[in-house]
């Protein structure tokens, strides 16, 4: 009798069981809408980095410090959604705070990532003001249509991004035919001191004016930019599934005057100019076994040639060489100078492959997503390869590792970045 | 012929002619049964593991017509303010921070579990599905009904309806090589308001052992809703037909 009672304690007290009882509720004040609510998340990212001091942007960025090795880093991070809607009218405004701490020492930064007020009339016109992130484009880890966005980090496309400040538009019609939407979204965006003065020169306001469309199952979006003391710069994009599992994306972009400083080995420095296009095609399919795949080619006209590249790592190389035997600093500057610009872009050269892999739910965990992804420079065939697995266990809590590894000669694309190796951890917890 | 075979003759076509079912019509009713053509509602997805754990998600739906349906994740915090719309064929997800829409299939899971996308975007079955036969099952009729296309998630289902107020009670997915993926449980019919309907769906599948999935459904009601609102503008928006 002992033994049955023990049993059916077990039983009962057993997770399944006690699942399986749990009756299915639904509490309506989980629904109850508040005007203003807050949202975001808190995260902490510490991160190990092995340098290679040898590599030029290890000289580069490091310059005038001598950090340990392997170099530790801690990353923390607050980005705050409020929201207030009243009627028609919305306010919004992400803030996002860094807190850094560094060979360099600690470091901080607050900015507003957007801040706007968005009227809507009617359910077909909105009308926007202030700062906010517009997000063209189809492409995944890149986007040469989106003019007028940040760069995105193709180590982290889903990172939010700093927007920019622009009076607004948009209004859609869903006509019923072939044409299942249309959305015209028309803008203009000043230029000064401190707002928006790296889209162009103060004083000089941009327009852009964006179309989209769903055509026979298609999204396609023109674009077009205007203004700004910049040449004219039109983009167009597609996206369509060909079949359930297999979604096709295409992305173009021209600037008309588009330039770039070119420097020699010897640290003559010309501009090359002129009408340059930038072009992405990609596929995002579905496998049998529940993973999904990401794979892109991206090929920007005005990025450098292999060739160009050796040229400033050498540049970079003897500029450093003369400074710590002379102590001119000269070309050095001029090397720091073109870091900080087209030459420090997370993706300079002309050819790019992305892919990425992932699978949820994986070995029977569910809320575990492991991926692995590859970008890589097919003109020197210089790669990052990176590890990632995301889980959460909960409702508000995510984590994610992340190990990357790079790989290429010295002068070359992903040889001459600052680090050889980087894992870091991500710990989120939503607001 | 012979008397007694006529008699056998008329006795056979009583239940056949009586049995003449439109079975098309007969979905039409099922889906004006389930939904109004237009509505609004809330929802809660409960995903439990085999070791019971529970998973859940609460969304608020809108759908009209027979193919148009969008819907915004309210909670966990981890998914809140996602937003998935779906025109007939197409499927989006848009999440904020990445800021912009990216397409989906029908066959992935937004929020993982049994249920996958087109269960929980589901459309008139009227839009996706013909009707093949009906067969009497007693208390109810049984529908075999087959997809119209390539792109429907179910190659075939099973579905049970009850014979007073057409609704179903059971659905059986089926491969197109004839093998079960999932069976849908309709149950707790209650009045919202105008519309009765079941006011949850369980699921669970024979390739997913031990894990199930309920939906909950509240607040059913018929809404006025512009074709705007099912597009990928919208989106970002959605928060504000609440």
């Amino acid at each position: 009798m002992r033994r049955l009672l023990s049993l059916a304690a077990v039983l009962l007290l057993s997770p399944s069981f006690v699942g399986a009882q749990e009756e299915a509720t639904f509490d309506l004040s989980e629904i109850r809408k508040e005007p203003t609510t807050i949202g975001g998340y808190l995260e902490v990212r510490p991160g190990i980095y092995a340098p290679d001091r040898n590599a030029p942007y290890y000289w580069l960025r490091t310059f005038g410090h001598n950090p340990a090795s392997p170099l530790l880093q801690w990353d923390s991070a607050l980005q705050l959604d409020v929201k207030h809607q009243a009627g028609g009218t919305t306010l919004f405004s992400r803030t996002n705070s860094n807190l850094r701490h560094e060979y360099r020492g600690w470091s901080t930064d607050t900015r507003f990532y957007e801040a706007y007020a968005s009227v809507r009339p009617t359910q077909k016109l909105t009308l926007d003001m202030g700062k906010k992130s517009l997000r063209w484009g189809k492409g995944y880890a890149w986007n040469p249509a989106a003019f007028l966005d940040r760069a995105k980090d193709p180590e982290d496309p889903e990172l939010a991004l700093e927007g920019i400040t622009f009076v607004g538009a948009e209004y859609t019609s869903a006509a019923g035919g072939a044409v299942k939407a249309l959305t015209v979204s028309p803008l203009v965006a000043p230029v000064f001191s401190g707002i928006n003065d790296r889209l162009g020169s103060a004083g000089r306001p941009l327009y852009g004016l964006k179309l989209y469309s769903l055509v026979h199952d298609t999204d396609l979006d023109l674009i077009a930019i205007s203004g700004g003391g910049r040449g004219d710069r039109y983009g167009a994009d597609f996206s369509r599934n060909l079949t359930p599992s297999l979604e096709v994306h295409g992305e173009w972009g021209r600037d008309t005057r588009a330039s770039r400083p070119i420097v020699d080995a010897a640290g003559s420095v010309r501009t090359a100019g002129g009408s340059t296009d930038a072009y992405l095609m990609g596929v995002r399919f579905i496998t049998p076994q529940e993973i999904t795949v990401i794979a892109e080619y991206y090929r920007n006209n005005a990025g450098y040639s292999p060739a160009e590249m050796r040229d400033f790592f050498d540049f970079t190389s003897a500029s450093r060489a003369t400074f710590e035997a002379t102590g001119d600093r000269t070309a050095m500057d001029r090397a720091l100078d073109l870091a900080e610009g087209a030459y420090g872009r997370a993706n300079a050269g002309r050819s790019y492959l992305y892919v990425r892999a992932s699978r949820p739910d994986a070995f029977g965990v569910t809320q575990l997503t492991p991926a692995v992804m590859l970008t890589m420079n097919l003109d020197d065939r210089t790669f990052t390869l990176t590890q990632e697995a995301t889980y959460k266990p909960e409702g508000r809590l995510e984590l994610r590792g992340q190990l990357s590894i790079l790989s290429g000669a010295r002068s070359s694309d992903f040889g001459a970045k600052a680090n050889d190796l980087r894992a870091d951890l991500r710990v989120r917890w939503f607001l | 012929m012979s008397r007694p075979w006529l008699c056998v003759l008329a006795l056979a076509a009583v239940p056949l002619s009586a049995y003449a079912i439109d079975g098309e019509a007969l979905l039409k009713q099922v889906d004006r049964n389930l939904n109004p053509p237009t509505y609004e509602a809330y929802r809660k997805i409960i995903n439990i593991e085999p070791n019971g754990k529970r998973r859940e998600f609460v969304m608020f739906t809108v759908k009209k017509d027979r193919d148009k349906v969008a819907m915004l994740f309210l909670s966990p915090a981890t998914e809140k303010g996602r937003t998935t719309l779906r025109l007939g064929d197409n499927m989006w997800l848009y999440i904020p921070n990445v800021g912009k829409p990216v397409r989906i299939t029908s066959l992935q899971s937004v929020v993982g579990g049994v249920f996958n996308n087109a269960d929980i975007l589901s459309v008139d079955y009227s839009a996706e599905y013909s009707v093949e036969r009906v067969e009497d099952a007693g208390a109810e009729n049984l529908l075999h009904l087959k997809a119209k296309n390539r792109t429907v998630a179910y190659d075939r289902l099973r579905m049970w309806v009850t014979k007073k107020s057409p609704q179903p009670t059971k659905i059986e997915c089926v491969t197109a090589a004839g093998i079960l993926v999932k069976t849908l449980r309709f149950k707790d019919i209650k009045d919202f308001g105008g519309i009765t309907r079941p006011a949850t769906v369980e699921t669970d599948s024979p390739l997913q052992k031990g894990y199930r999935s309920t939906m909950i459904f509240a607040n059913v009601k018929a809404r006025a809703l512009k074709d705007e609102v099912f597009t990928l503008a919208y989106m970002p928006k959605l928060d504000t037909l609440q």
